[in-house]
């Protein structure tokens, strides 16, 4: 039971990092939970994902999911704003960043969550040419 | 056919390092709906943001080593778990319906948003 936990905590993890659902919350909760500090759980969490990062990557890459040139784009990119980041936690308060982040993501996921179906959408579309078809 | 240009996935990057920068997390939460902007396909979309938090996970590895946080033996008792999860969630997002992969990201954006704001 003791091993099964973390068992489960790291697969659910592992799984949902690695289908880009932010695997994240799984951990984090897990390891506050076991009694790690935050900043040590938010540590182990992003260290956690580097080698599932790399499973999960190379099998995409297989699967044909992946175009490996867009990633030295996002990866340069990405650095560049993860030191604007810094910069600018260093000079503003997060926390109404956070309130305004917060905001934004949960109109992006209802929008998401209640999107229209594409079975739906392509059904519509599809009709009269099935009909023509036909 | 992609649907994912070099300067979507740059925008995408860019947005996901910016709030990795300020909060320590959150980057794959902003990515992929920059990704799906562009009419992406979401199961591209997804497979890019875990390469895309891939590099921004090692830059914020490094500045969290130079802190002091390398919780390594925490990692390694989780790893081999999280390695076959992996691999699983891998091969499901092959197979996944886009629109319950859709569904579940936006279940876990609204999540995390609450999250954040009852911090």
């Amino acid at each position: 039971m003791n091993g099964l936990i973390p068992a489960a905590a790291g697969f659910l993890a592992g799984a949902a990092g690695s289908m880009g659902l932010g695997g994240g919350f799984v951990l984090i909760l897990y390891l506050s939970w076991a009694g790690l500090s935050p900043e040590d759980a938010r540590a182990a969490n992003l260290l956690f994902f580097i080698p599932t990062a790399i499973v999960s990557v190379l099998i995409n890459k297989r699967g044909g999911l992946i175009d490996t040139r867009l990633i030295p784009y996002a990866a340069a990119a990405g650095s560049i704003g993860a030191v604007i980041g810094l910069m600018i936690s260093g000079a503003v308060d997060p926390s109404l960043l956070r309130v305004v982040f917060a905001v934004m993501i949960i109109a992006v996921g209802a929008r998401e969550l209640f999107h229209r179906s594409e079975k739906k959408s392509s059904a519509q579309v599809g009709k009269p040419a099935a009909q023509n078809g036909g | 056919m992609n649907g994912i240009t070099k300067s979507r996935a740059a925008a995408a990057g860019f947005a996901g390092g910016i709030l990795n920068g300020l909060f320590g997390s959150g980057g794959g939460a902003v990515a992929v709906p920059v990704l799906e902007w562009g009419n992406g396909d979401p199961k591209r979309c997804h497979a890019l943001s875990v390469a895309i938090m891939f590099f921004l996970s090692i830059v914020s590895t490094v500045g969290n080593i130079f802190l002091g946080y390398f919780p390594l033996d925490t990692v390694k008792s989780l790893l081999p778990a999280g390695i076959l999860g992996a691999s699983v969630g891998a091969l499901a997002l092959r197979r996944i319906n886009n629109d319950v992969l859709r569904r579940i990201f936006g279940a876990f954006l609204i999540y995390s948003g609450g999250r954040m704001l009852l911090q």
